[in-house]
């Protein structure tokens, strides 16, 4: 008889809960065991389901099939389905006609009727597809990729939505904004790579949030503004700005935004607004008055003074700074020496006032940039000469032994290692590791 | 088993009458137990009518091995003032290794180990051994899968052909 056997006689919660841990396909095999086992995988909690993994190593495949095949799954289920993940980023060839396009969203909407999914994760391939989003009522995480989406009709939001994720995707003025109003239990929101649909061709969003806690945006150049109008307990912004063209326009939201975060504990600000908010005036005695790490990208490509400005203006405006992260990006100049002369110079002239240097800053990474060793080396010099409270500066790299050989009897004969800091060198293709020690 | 006079002890009792004495902090890495000693802290015996003594004594000597590299942990970082990361890598990794051999057993055990890590509420094990049972089914065919676990097929043959015809996809052979 069946059903003796230790593993068959396991409750049904159980064996969902072991076949959710295997591949979906080998979750449904299942059912082949004996007559007890026919039905165990239509509990299971959640669906993960990935075009790429499923068209590999299969003769037959068609992308008809393969949707076919989600469908039915998903129709299969007795639910209630909690998890639900659909991967078609790979799906580079399947043109999602109307046809497919239509069995998807049927898919989707079929889910909805199953009721209780508390997280959808659908990822598209780039070719641009429209989402009609169901209003699922237990909805807590949310993430969306490569996609443009309607919202239902009645929408009146996701009243239970902690994470919401959206990469690349195209949606109206008016529907993100609200969206963000009505999802008001959000901790964690990224906007990346978003583009408005339809009128206005710009978005203008604002975000009043009173429990986010971790906020990522990233722009292209079509956003207007994105101001946070109430954030009380954001903690971790990112902020990145992608082209190196940037207008005017970009550069004052980026510059509202920066202002906007000013009580967050960690900040990191990526390709390059740093560049970017040198074209605006920055607000004279502006504090983070929380701020205890501070990540940012530069590209050293130019000389360009109003660059260390805002540099210089960021480090001012952070006193209890602990744990600086500088990732420098050479860009096609070949003036390495005029640069880290002025890179120099300006340190040395222009920090007066950073107060972080004197009081809380004890944690300094410097991303080298491969192109631009000399400007690199001159920040490493100036933070192992300056932060007098400095007790680690970690050097990571991608750079020959010679150079690094060089490097470091360059930072030996300022006699760096007897100010009491350990210097770490970090080579991150080799994972090769280097200490200075002074002891 | 170690004892000092300042921790209190408990006593679990198998299905099959077996005694164990453990410590209140071993007791309390199963939830179910933890929550009795809060709502009832005098409590010193506690019957566990649903799990055999050879598998309690198996799920003790989890909770004592992962409470003592818990312990081994705190007592280094007090030392230090920071917990160096090299060393509390291999320390996980140590522990890890443990939890391998831990689970060199039959499945008959292993299912057993399930039930009582689920009845107990021990997290650890339960993940422990839940993925323990499904790295036995993957890659395998139902036929393979039958001889892991003991299962007896009582399918007929037009019964099991019917239902992989309808998921001919699940049962193709992929490398």
């Amino acid at each position: 008889m069946a059903g003796e056997d230790g593993f068959s006689s396991l409750p049904i919660e159980i064996k969902t809960f072991i076949l959710s841990l295997v591949e979906v396909k080998e979750a449904v095999r299942s059912s082949a065991l004996a007559r007890s086992w026919r039905q165990v995988w239509t509990h299971l909690p959640c669906l993960r389901l990935n075009y790429r993994r499923d068209r590999q190593g299969c003769s037959d495949f068609t992308d008809v099939s393969w949707l076919e095949r989600v469908r039915h799954l998903v129709s299969s289920i007795q639910g209630p389905l909690l998890v639900f993940e659909l991967d078609l980023s790979w799906a580079m060839f399947l043109g999602l006609d109307l046809d497919s396009g239509l069995m998807l969203q049927s898919t989707i909407d079929l889910l909805l009727q199953k009721g209780g999914v508390e997280t959808l994760d659908l990822s598209f391939p780039t070719s641009r597809w429209l989402l009609h989003l169901p209003s699922f009522d237990n909805m807590q995480v949310l993430i969306l990729s490569h996609c443009d989406i309607i919202l239902p009709d009645g929408f009146l939001g996701f009243n239970r939505l902690r994470t919401l994720r959206m990469l690349d995707i195209g949606i109206r003025n008016y529907d993100m904004n609200f969206f963000l109003q009505t999802s008001r239990n959000l901790t964690s929101l990224a906007i990346l790579r978003c583009h408005p649909l339809g009128e206005p061709l710009t978005f203008s969003i604002n975000i009043s949030l009173p429990l986010l806690k971790n906020l990522e945006f990233e722009t292209i150049s079509e956003i207007e503004t994105l101001s946070i109008v109430s954030a009380p307990h954001l903690e971790h912004a990112m902020i990145a700005f992608r082209y190196l063209s940037c207008s005017l326009n970009v550069a004052r939201m980026l510059r509202g935004l920066v202002t906007n975060v000013d009580r967050v504990s960690s900040l990191e600000l990526q390709f390059d607004v740093v560049r970017s908010l040198s074209l605006v005036s920055l607000p004279s005695n502006f504090t983070f008055a929380q701020l205890r790490y501070f990540k940012f990208y530069l590209t050293i490509d130019e000389v360009d003074k109003r660059v260390y400005e805002s540099f210089g203006w960021l480090l001012h405006s952070m006193p209890f700074l602990q744990e600086l992260e500088i990732a420098l990006f050479g860009g096609a100049n070949s003036r390495f020496k005029e640069t880290a002369i002025l890179m120099e110079e300006l340190l040395v002239r222009r920090h007066v006032g950073w107060d972080c240097l004197d009081r809380t800053l004890t944690k300094v990474t410097v991303g080298m940039s491969k192109l631009d060793v000399m400007s690199s080396i001159a920040l490493i010099k100036f933070f192992l000469l300056n932060a007098s409270m400095l007790q680690l500066m970690k050097i990571v790299h991608l750079m020959d032994c010679d150079v690094i050989q060089r490097m470091i009897r360059e930072l030996q004969e300022v006699g760096i290692t007897s100010l009491g800091a350990k210097v770490i060198i970090f080579n991150r293709d080799s994972q090769e590791t280097i200490f200075l020690y002074d002891d | 088993m170690a004892r000092s006079s300042t921790e209190n002890m408990i006593t679990l009792m198998s299905s099959d009458g077996e005694e164990f004495m453990v410590t209140e902090k071993v007791a309390r890495e199963c939830t179910t137990i933890r929550n009795m000693l809060e709502d009832d802290c005098v409590i010193t015996n506690i019957p566990l009518p649903n799990v055999t003594s050879d598998i309690l004594s198996m799920v003790i000597e989890y909770c004592m091995e992962h409470v003592a590299a818990a312990e081994k942990a705190a007592a280094e970082t007090a030392e230090k003032g920071s917990s160096s990361a090299p060393a509390a890598a291999k320390a996980n990794k140590d522990l890890e290794e443990w939890d391998k051999a831990f689970m060199n057993v039959d499945v008959y055990t292993l299912c057993d180990l399930i039930l009582a890590a689920n009845y107990l509420n021990v997290s650890g094990l339960l993940d422990l051994t839940i993925q323990t049972a499904a790295n036995l089914i993957k890659g395998k065919s139902p036929e393979q899968i039958r001889k892991t676990f003991h299962i007896q097929n009582d399918l007929s043959l037009e019964e099991e052909e019917k239902i992989r015809s309808q998921t001919p996809w699940a049962f193709e052979k992929s490398e």
